[in-house]
């Protein structure tokens, strides 16, 4: 399966100051914390870039919807280090006017995972830029940071960001168990969709998200119908969708799931 | 069978599949006024291809395409040098983003570095409307005939950052460049990218 991740686009900003400090940019203060303050050689750093937008303004979801775009990370790591792209939390549905969007308001954290260098030593200084889009129903202002982590040699020690990214982390949608399946086929404007669930899954009150772009209209409204063990549903296609169709992947929200799940289909399973 | 509803979003949505439906279809016809007062309509451009361009100086997607690259101000020159009439449309409402009074707008327009044939004033949203004109920038082409031909991006890189206008695919100078030559145009359809119209 394709994994959630994400950033779409690396930027080269303008030279921004850097700091360690929280920033305003965009409608929103912007911070990158760590979940320790330092590094263990093997051990993967749990980072997160934290949002805390204005009310009344949003940012967006890897799926951004009809307008907006993500969040877009570019890491200058140390020699030997690697990083995964950010990781996107379950997003809210929101109006832009007439545009149906996917995003986030209040406070989110994407969390991001450092990888150390195999034999890595000595406190380090790593440096990442940002770029994001934040809008409300009548402007949109964009907003960039540049900012620096450093992480203490052999030190896992919490830091006081820990307990909100260990919060993030428990609610990011996961890759589904194999009971799960996921059926797609295209028919005119419509996409017909069945989702197979575990015979133990009680099927009321899900919610979900087009992960993919551009298949599944963003205001598609699911109305689920019970049948067999899985939920069918048939709702427009976006305007934009490929035919054939390729690949669509779902993220599943329910009071029944421990954290959301993705599930996947492509046109060869 | 049970009956589970889970969105959301009102079903009753008007799902509208406008932009897919247009291409292929005669443009509606309009008559705005521009920046000077001059009113202007499309079938003056009988038999001339003709490009639409939603604007909002202030969408930092438009941003990328203006001030931090002068992007379209070059291909407004390099395709109305070709003949081609060039339309750019503010459809912002009044106290929306990227609305200003004509005099302010014009002015605007010119540090901008915009070089339509024409800048059409669009305030109460009627000719965005007819278009389902949906972000700024949105692009459209219409050959001579008066059918819309092309209803999509820019470019094919949806980010806010003028160093990718290189890397992207043309697709509104390809759809420029295949209706001149009376060709078909490819990917004629697809999602603009932008700021939502400031209706």
């Amino acid at each position: 399966m394709k994994s959630f991740i994400a950033s779409t686009v690396f930027i080269a900003l303008p030279a921004l100051p850097l700091t360690a400090d929280p920033v305003r940019s965009g409608r929103a203060q912007v911070d990158w914390v760590s979940k320790t303050v330092g590094y263990k050689l093997g051990e993967p750093v749990i980072t997160a870039f934290k949002m805390i937008l204005d009310e009344g303004w949003h940012t967006y979801w890897i799926n951004p919807g009809e307008a907006g775009m993500p969040l877009s990370v570019d890491i200058e790591l140390p020699e030997g280090w690697t990083s995964d792209p950010p990781e996107y939390p379950l997003p809210v549905r929101f109006m832009t006017g007439d545009l149906h969007d996917f995003g986030y308001e209040g406070t989110v954290l994407f969390p991001i995972v450092l990888r150390p260098q195999t034999d890595a030593s000595g406190d380090v200084e790593i440096e990442a830029s940002f770029d994001w889009l934040t809008c409300d129903d009548s402007a949109c202002i964009p907003g960039d940071a540049s900012l620096a982590i450093t992480l203490i040699s052999n030190d896992s020690t919490p830091t006081d960001a820990a307990a909100e990214i260990t919060e993030t982390l428990e609610t990011l949608p996961a890759p589904a168990p194999e009971a799960w399946k996921l059926h797609v086929s295209g028919s005119g404007d419509s996409l017909e969709i069945a989702l197979i669930h575990p015979p133990d899954f009680p099927p009321g009150g899900i919610d979900v998200f087009p992960l993919s772009v551009n298949v599944a209209h963003p205001g598609a409204s699911y109305d689920w119908q019970t049948e067999n063990g899985s939920l069918t549903a048939t709702v427009p296609k976006s305007p934009f969708a490929p035919d054939p169709l390729e690949e669509f992947e779902l993220v599943i929200d329910s009071p029944s799931l421990e954290q959301p799940i993705i599930v996947t289909w492509n046109k060869d399973s | 069978m049970k009956h589970i509803i889970t969105s959301a979003l009102a079903a009753a949505f008007a799902l509208t599949c406008a932009h897919a439906k247009e291409v292929g279809q005669p443009a509606p016809e309009f008559t705005g006024k521009t920046l000077t007062g001059e009113e202007v309509s499309l079938s003056d451009f009988e038999g001339k291809v003709v490009v639409l361009e939603w604007v909002n100086f202030d969408c930092p997607f438009v941003r990328k395409h203006y001030s931090a690259s002068g992007n379209m101000g070059n291909l407004q020159e390099k395709y109305t040098e070709k003949g081609v009439v060039w339309l750019t449309i503010c459809s912002s409402a009044e106290g929306e983003q990227g609305y200003f009074k004509p005099s302010a707008q014009a002015e605007r327009a010119e540090k901008e570095g915009n070089k339509a044939t024409h800048f059409i004033y669009d305030s109460d949203g009627t000719i965005g409307r007819a278009f389902d004109a949906r972000v700024t920038p949105h692009m459209f082409v219409i050959c001579k005939e008066g059918v819309v031909r092309y209803n999509g991006a820019i470019d094919s890189i949806r980010s806010g950052n003028a160093d990718d206008i290189e890397k992207a695919e043309p697709l509104l100078a390809n759809a420029i460049d295949a209706v001149l030559a009376g060709e078909e145009v490819q990917n004629a359809t697809n999602q603009p990218y932008g700021c939502g119209v400031k209706y």
